[in-house]
């Protein structure tokens, strides 16, 4: 069973800035302090890609496998 | 007790607004109470995919967003319009004018609008579970709502310039001990139902990944006219969309 809902209207008070957390400022703080080693994640991104495309190759290698198995059987 | 998702994608393109409308009706399909939130504010798209026109729209989310218009004049009840034989369709959708999205973008809105939007969708109509179809990219308006929600669900496309940015977008949520889910989106089909790929990317991305959906032309060929999964409830991108809500409806809390 749902609980009533509320028959007033919602309004959004946009000018509370005082009672916030900060969070804005803390994640503007964490992206200008962001130490982007491009390198360490372009290296794990193509060690991750290459993962999958031997993945890909084995599935290619199993299919092919099977198809000669097929056709011997025929 | 309501739960609140941000959509989250590095690059645009990725299928974010799809996944977000597709997923809320599906929500809703399991008589789920959902409301829908187009925070891509520069270049707000959910309404099309909704069929709404702005002329539907008695207010806008940038009206509320600025305390100039009630919740109420800002959602539009899309359940009898969708046709859905049960549960609820809310969608606060954002203005389209240029003037509106410039004073939005230069004045920004406080990060409390996250917290009050969800507790009076709460309060007003009862609902299950709110969703933020946010802009993509790493910029602090869209990390706030990210942070801001309970649950972060990252969409991603297998190409190299996805898969870095998530990657980085990741390693940034973590620094705010941040938990995040994964949707693989448009995922070559030959890939799709590799048990590896997930273990491979949750690897990756230190989160787990709940969905992977593969590319169907049949979505390009669909181009936001309508509701995909009302559309066509057997196709198997509509079973991939059901996956994904029934682990949210069992695994996520807020």
């Amino acid at each position: 069973m749902r609980s009533k809902v509320s028959k007033r209207k919602h309004y959004f008070s946009p000018l509370v800035r005082g009672k916030e957390t900060d969070l804005r400022a803390r994640i503007s703080e964490a992206l200008m302090s962001v130490q982007t080693d491009v390198s360490s994640i372009e290296s794990k991104v193509s060690a991750f890609e290459k993962r999958l495309e031997e993945i890909l190759n084995r599935l290619d290698d199993l299919e092919s496998r099977l198809k000669k198995l097929e056709d011997l059987l025929d | 007790m309501v739960i609140s998702f941000s959509i989250h994608s590095y690059r645009g393109g990725t299928g974010k607004s799809t996944t977000t409308a597709n997923l809320a009706v599906m929500l809703a399909l399991y008589s789920k109470s959902v409301a829908t939130i187009d925070l891509d504010l520069t270049s707000p798209g959910l309404h099309v995919i909704y069929q709404v026109s702005q002329s539907q729209m008695n207010a806008t989310l940038n009206d509320y967003i600025f305390g100039k218009a009630a919740l109420e004049d800002t959602v539009v009840d899309l359940t009898n319009q969708l046709g859905l034989p049960r549960g609820k369709l809310y969608f606060l959708g954002a203005s389209m004018k240029p003037e509106e999205i410039a004073k939005l973008m230069k004045e920004g809105y406080s990060e409390s609008f996250f917290k009050e939007v969800t507790k009076q969708l709460s309060e007003a109509y009862g609902v299950d579970y709110v969703i933020f179809d946010t802009h993509p990219g790493l910029i602090e308006d869209t990390l706030l709502a990210v942070l801001s929600s309970d649950i972060s669900l990252m969409l991603m496309r297998m190409d190299k310039q996805d898969i870095t940015g998530t990657y980085v977008t990741a390693q940034v949520l973590s620094r705010f001990g941040k938990t995040s889910y994964v949707i693989l989106n448009m995922v070559p089909p030959e890939m799709a139902d590799r048990p590896e790929l997930i273990t491979e990317v949750s690897k990756l991305l230190g989160a787990s990944v709940i969905g992977v959906i593969p590319f169907y032309p049949e979505i390009l060929q669909h181009r936001s006219r309508g509701v995909f999964v009302l559309r066509h409830p057997r196709h198997p991108y509509s079973r991939r969309i059901k996956e994904i809500a029934d682990f949210i409806i069992k695994n996520l809390r807020g």
